[in-house]
């Protein structure tokens, strides 16, 4: 133990020969540390970097994730603005078939029957008022607006079926003055519209005064109302005779609409087609309908595919046959239909 | 925490301030450090400068120090110091019979025979022998202190401690 203190004495002194050390040089010492911090700071920004990157190619699907939000929400937003751009848009004019969508597409997203009839008796307004922009502007109103103005009333009415009395009432109500008022409506606009105009919309005026004679014959009768939905309200052997007048059977059948045409004649139903190889305007929707959801043809419990997709040829000849006779398919019997 | 915990947290994140003031804290020892056992101040900056670069370095590579900064620093230190004698063990071989210049008194460069003499002894002990001669008697050092540098408990540096007194002595007494 002594050896080892003695050791460490001897050594110690030894070592106290290279302990003292000169000054550092200030200058040397100032540039050496200003060295190291531009370095710390270089290392500091070039971490930062590094670390976007390192969260870009980590995070790459949470970036892709990101990326397809913003792309959705952008086609939200800005495909709503599209759709709201295409609500002004007339049948000739590029987003009219957007427009139709929407209003589909909003249909199907009303759950409350009444507010859903609500809803296709305005969309019927919107289809008399395009042709009325059109008339006025001097165009021809084109088919398609008026087969789906009668798709909007035709669908509200199987709605109207499926209500409870109370409802009924009350909805069909509503039902007889908003086609009251579109009658009107119409009755204006055939005023002051020329005359190659005229015929379609002399035919979208029957077709409303048609289904305003099945309101109110719905408003007296509400079981003979509910059993017209269910046979495709083939007006002539659904509703109430106190309010049509029965015609008489001129078919081979005996199987007449003569309620859907009450101005013509016993025989002659609805009249002649006055549009040569076009859709009967007294029938219900024609094929290129196929977008209704409930359409003429989904309450039609006839079994022999009778319904209105079927335009039989042999029904539209002119005045030959009673308005049954014109109705696509319409005879049970299946007689006149294709 | 720790006041250097904090510190070396903030470093970890390569943080300037916080490297600057490790730097201040702790560059003037190493230097002193490093100057004893080589003698020369240019390659004493170098020491400080490669062993605050290899600091650096292991922060980015997020193997930097948790705790006891000091000890993490001479250790980089020394071994710059070891790897240095080892490359230049030809060329870095201190001569006792160095010229004296013409200015420099006789006493002064007898001082001079004298120091390289004793660091030329301590070049020549193990790695580990060296260290415990510098911390313990020329920067003064606690055995605690030493063992963290070494990563050795406190009995193992005593052992290395007393074999590096006695491989000094000899090696003194040779020169002598």
């Amino acid at each position: 133990m002594k050896d080892q203190i003695e050791l460490e004495v001897i050594i110690r002194e030894r070592l106290n020969e290279i302990k003292p050390v000169p000054a550092r040089d200030p200058r040397i010492a100032a540039r050496a540390r200003a060295q190291f911090i531009a370095r710390a700071v270089s290392a500091n920004e070039f971490q930062r970097h590094k670390g976007w990157t390192s969260i870009f190619r980590k995070e790459q699907f949470a970036m892709n994730a990101l990326l397809s939000i913003l792309v959705i929400a952008g086609l939200l937003f800005g495909g709503g603005a599209t759709v709201n751009a295409a609500q002004d848009d007339l049948p000739d004019e590029p987003l009219y078939a957007l427009k139709t969508w929407s209003e589909d597409v909003g249909l199907k997203f009303q759950d409350e029957p009444e507010q859903k009839v609500d809803r296709l008796m305005e969309l019927a307004q919107i289809r008399i008022q395009e042709m009325t922009r059109l008339t006025d502007a001097g165009q021809a109103v084109p088919d398609q607006v008026r087969l789906r103005l009668e798709q909007h009333i035709h669908q509200a009415l199987q709605m109207c079926s499926n209500m409870d009395d109370a409802t009924l009432d009350r909805t069909l109500l509503q039902l007889r003055d908003r086609l009251q008022q579109q009658d009107r409506d119409m009755e204006r606009l055939q005023l002051h519209a020329a005359e190659d105009a005229q015929p379609i919309l002399e035919r979208t005026r029957t077709l409303l005064r048609e289904r305003l004679q099945l309101v109110e014959g719905g408003l007296l009768d509400h079981e003979m109302f509910r059993n017209a939905a269910q046979n495709g309200f083939r007006y002539g052997q659904t509703l109430t005779p106190t309010v049509f007048p029965p015609s008489t059977p001129s078919g081979p059948n005996g199987q007449q609409n003569g309620q859907s045409t009450p101005q013509a004649g016993p025989a002659n139903g609805p009249g002649p087609n006055t549009d040569p190889g076009g859709p009967n305007p007294n029938i219900t929707p024609a094929p290129d309908n196929s977008n209704n959801e409930q359409g003429p043809n989904s309450n039609d419990n006839t079994s022999d595919g009778n319904g209105p997709g079927g335009n039989g040829s042999g029904g539209n000849d002119s005045g030959g046959n009673g308005s049954g006779g014109n109705e696509p398919g319409g005879n049970k019997s299946g007689g006149k239909g294709p | 925490m720790s006041e250097e915990q904090e510190l070396l947290q903030l470093a970890s994140r390569l943080n300037p301030r916080a490297l600057a003031e490790i730097y201040d804290i702790h560059s003037p020892g190493l230097y002193r450090y490093a100057m004893r056992l080589l003698g020369d101040a240019s390659l004493a900056e170098d020491c400080v400068a490669e062993t605050f670069a290899r600091f650096l370095l292991s922060l980015q590579k997020r193997r930097g120090p948790s705790d006891h900064l000091q000890a993490y620093l001479y250790r980089i230190a020394h071994n710059w110091i070891v790897d240095l004698y080892r490359n230049h063990e030809q060329t870095c071989e201190l001569s006792e019979t160095l010229r004296c210049e013409a200015d420099v008194p006789e006493e002064e460069a007898a001082k001079r025979i004298r120091q390289k003499q004793v660091r030329n002894a301590i070049r020549r002990l193990t790695p580990d022998q060296q260290k415990v001669i510098a911390l313990k008697y020329l920067d003064e050092w606690s055995n605690e202190q030493v063992a963290r540098v070494l990563k050795k408990p406190v009995g193992a540096v005593k052992s290395i401690q007393h074999r590096a007194l006695k491989s000094l002595q000899k090696l003194l007494a040779d020169k002598s």
